[in-house]
C-alpha cells in the first residue's frame, strides 16, 4: 500500500506529459473501401494486397478475358461438371429442408416439395436433371480425356482421381435414387443391393451391410440417406481437390468468357429441363408388390444388360451367370484405373494411338448400344 | 482527404459511372431474380387450420388449486382452477415465449425463464414481462370445461 501512494503523483505526472493521442479517423476506413470498388483499388489494394492474388496469376485472368484463340465448346466438360456438382450442393441442401428419411414420411415429402411448397418442383428439378446431366457429363468427360491422351504420364493422378469421382457420381445416383422411396426406387434399389450375392460366401454379407438387414427398409432408407448427404460429398471434395491438385497451374481456362457462356448455357439448359419436364413422384413404395419390368437408371442400363447377357453362361453351372458379370463390370473399372500404367504409347496425338482409340471407341458403342438395348427392350 | 488522379477521374466520369450502376442493376436484377424462388420456397406454406374452436376437457383433470397447459388454436393455454372459477390464459410469457406456471401458494403466474408475474387477469404485477396475457373464454358444463366458449 505504501508504495502504492508514492508511485502516484508520479504516474499523474507521466500521463500529463504524454501528448494527446491523435483522434482516429474513422471516416478513413470508408474511404478505402469505396477506392476498393475502383478498378486500380481493386486490383492492387483488394485483389493483391488482401486476397494474395499475384500479379502473374491476374495477368493470366485477364489474358483468358481477351482471348485470341478460336473459341469451341469440347474441353469444357470439366467445369461443367464441377459446376453441376455446387448445383446439386446448394439445390440438396434446400430440398433437405422439407425431407425427412423415413418410410412413413419420405413419399409424402417428395409429393409435398413437388406440389405444395412454392418453387419446390424447381428445385427438386434442378437437383433431378442436375444429376443426370453430372453423370452424362463425367462419361462425356472419361472419353475426351482418353481421346486426347489426358491419362499419359503426367496426369496418372488426375485420371486416377477421374476414376474414382466417377464411381462416387454413380455412387451419388445410387443412393439418390432411393429417396423419393417410390416404386421404381425401392425396387431398383433391391435389384442393385442383389448384385453382390453373386459373391460366394462374401455375398450374403455384403448385401446386408448394404440393406442394413435382409431387405430394403427404413435402416436402407437412413443409410443411404446418410451416404448421399455426408460420406459421399465429402469423398468428392476431396477428390476433386486431388484432381485439380496436380493440374492448378493450367486451371484456368484460356477463354474464360466462352467457359462463363458455356456454363450459363448449361444452367439454362437446366432450367428449361427441369420446367419442361418434372422429375416425376410414381406411386408410393410397396414391399409386398413388385412392378412388373424394374428397370435401374440409365446409367445403370449398360451393366444390368451385361448381367443379362452373362444368363447365357449358365451351361459353366449355376454360379457362374451373376459372378462373371460381376467380376466383367470389375475388370473394366479395374482397367480404367491401370489404363495409365498399362498404355506405355507416349504419344498424345489420336492418329499415333490407334489400338488405344479403338479400344475406346470400341467400349464406348457398345455402351451406348447396351444402353439403348435395354432401355427399349 | 487526399485522393489520386486516377480515382478523381474515376469519380468525375459520369459514362463511366453510369455504366458501371447499369451494369450493377442488370447484375442485381438477375440475382433478384434467382434469389426470389429460393426465397418463396424457404417460406413453408401455410396449411389450412383444423384446430377447433372450442376445446373440451374433463374437469377432473384439473383439481381445485392446480393448472394445466393444453393446446387452443395452435397456442399454449394454462387453464387454472382457482376453487371459485375456472380461468383460462394464453400461457406465453410476453417478455420471451417461455411457458409461464400458476403457483398456488402465491396465488399468481409466474414465468419461470425470469421471473415474470401476472395475477389472474393476466396483468403484469413484476418482472420483464412488456404486455399482459391474454384471457380466453373458459367455462364450466357439468363435468367438463369448455374453452373458447362462453
Amino acid at each position: 500500500m505504501a508504495t502504492l501512494t508514492t508511485t502516484e503523483p508520479r504516474e499523474q505526472k507521466k500521463i500529463k506529459a504524454e501528448p494527446r493521442p491523435k483522434k482516429p479517423n474513422h471516416t478513413a476506413g470508408f474511404k478505402e473501401l469505396i477506392h476498393w470498388f475502383t478498378p486500380e483499388g481493386f486490383r492492387e489494394d483488394f485483389l493483391q494486397k488482401r486476397l494474395g492474388i499475384s500479379e502473374s496469376l491476374l495477368q493470366t485472368i485477364e489474358r483468358s478475358l481477351h482471348p485470341k484463340k478460336k473459341i469451341h465448346f469440347s474441353a469444357y466438360t470439366g467445369w461443367l461438371i464441377t459446376f453441376l456438382f455446387a448445383m446439386e450442393c446448394i439445390s440438396g441442401v434446400f430440398l433437405m429442408i422439407y425431407y425427412h428419411p423415413t418410410v412413413a414420411e419420405a413419399f409424402e415429402n417428395v409429393r409435398y416439395i413437388t406440389n405444395i411448397v412454392p418453387y419446390g418442383w424447381l428445385i427438386r428439378g434442378v437437383h433431378f436433371w442436375g444429376s443426370h446431366l453430372m453423370i452424362g457429363l463425367t462419361f462425356l468427360h472419361l472419353l475426351q480425356t482418353f481421346i486426347r491422351g489426358g491419362y499419359k504420364p503426367p496426369r496418372e493422378v488426375t485420371w486416377i482421381s477421374g476414376v474414382v469421382l466417377l464411381i462416387l457420381t454413380l455412387a451419388f445416383g445410387l443412393t439418390g435414387y432411393l429417396l423419393p422411396w417410390n416404386q421404381i426406387s425401392y425396387w431398383a434399389s433391391t435389384v442393385v443391393t442383389e448384385v453382390p450375392m453373386a459373391f460366394p460366401y462374401i455375398g450374403h454379407y455384403l448385401k446386408v451391410i448394404a440393406r442394413g438387414g435382409e431387405n430394403v427398409s427404413q435402416v436402407t432408407l437412413t443409410r443411404f440417406f446418410t451416404m448421399h448427404v455426408t460420406v459421399l460429398p465429402a469423398l468428392t471434395t476431396f477428390f476433386l481437390v486431388v484432381h485439380f491438385l496436380p493440374i492448378r497451374n493450367y486451371l484456368i481456362p484460356k477463354d474464360l468468357i466462352t467457359h462463363a457462356i458455356a456454363i450459363l448455357l448449361c444452367f439454362a439448359l437446366l432450367i428449361s429441363l427441369a420446367t419442361l419436364s418434372p422429375a416425376p413422384i410414381h406411386e408410393k413404395a410397396d414391399p409386398y408388390h413388385t412392378p412388373k419390368r424394374v428397370k435401374a437408371e440409365w446409367y445403370f442400363l449398360a451393366g444390368q444388360e451385361i448381367l443379362e447377357l452373362a444368363g447365357n453362361l449358365e451351361f459353366l453351372g449355376s454360379w457362374a451367370p451373376k459372378l462373371l458379370g460381376v467380376l466383367f463390370q470389375m475388370a473394366i473399372i479395374a482397367l480404367l484405373f491401370l489404363i495409365p500404367f498399362i498404355d506405355r504409347n507416349p504419344a498424345r496425338n489420336p492418329k499415333k494411338r490407334p489400338l488405344a482409340i479403338a479400344l475406346i471407341s470400341l467400349g464406348f458403342v457398345c455402351f451406348i448400344f447396351l444402353t439403348l438395348f435395354a432401355k427399349f427392350r | 482527404m487526399d485522393i489520386s488522379d486516377t480515382q478523381k477521374s474515376y469519380l468525375t466520369t459520369t459514362r463511366r459511372i453510369f455504366l458501371n450502376i447499369f451494369t450493377g442493376g442488370i447484375i442485381g436484377a438477375l440475382l433478384s431474380w434467382f434469389l426470389y424462388p429460393i426465397i418463396r420456397f424457404l417460406i413453408p406454406p401455410q396449411e389450412d387450420s383444423q384446430d377447433p374452436d372450442v376445446v373440451q376437457i374433463n374437469a377432473a383433470e384439473i383439481p381445485t388449486g392446480k393448472s394445466k397447459v393444453i393446446n387452443y388454436k395452435n397456442t399454449p393455454t394454462i387453464v387454472i382452477h382457482t376453487g371459485q372459477e375456472v380461468i383460462a390464459l394464453t400461457a406465453v410469457c410476453t417478455h420471451l415465449g417461455c411457458i409461464v406456471q400458476w403457483d398456488e401458494a402465491s396465488q399468481e403466474i409466474v414465468c419461470p425463464c425470469h421471473a415474470a408475474k401476472y395475477d389472474l387477469n393476466g396483468n403484469v404485477k413484476s418482472g420483464p414481462a412488456p404486455k399482459p396475457l391474454t384471457l380466453v373464454k373458459a367455462k364450466v358444463a357439468d363435468d367438463k370445461i369448455l374453452i373458447g366458449e362462453a
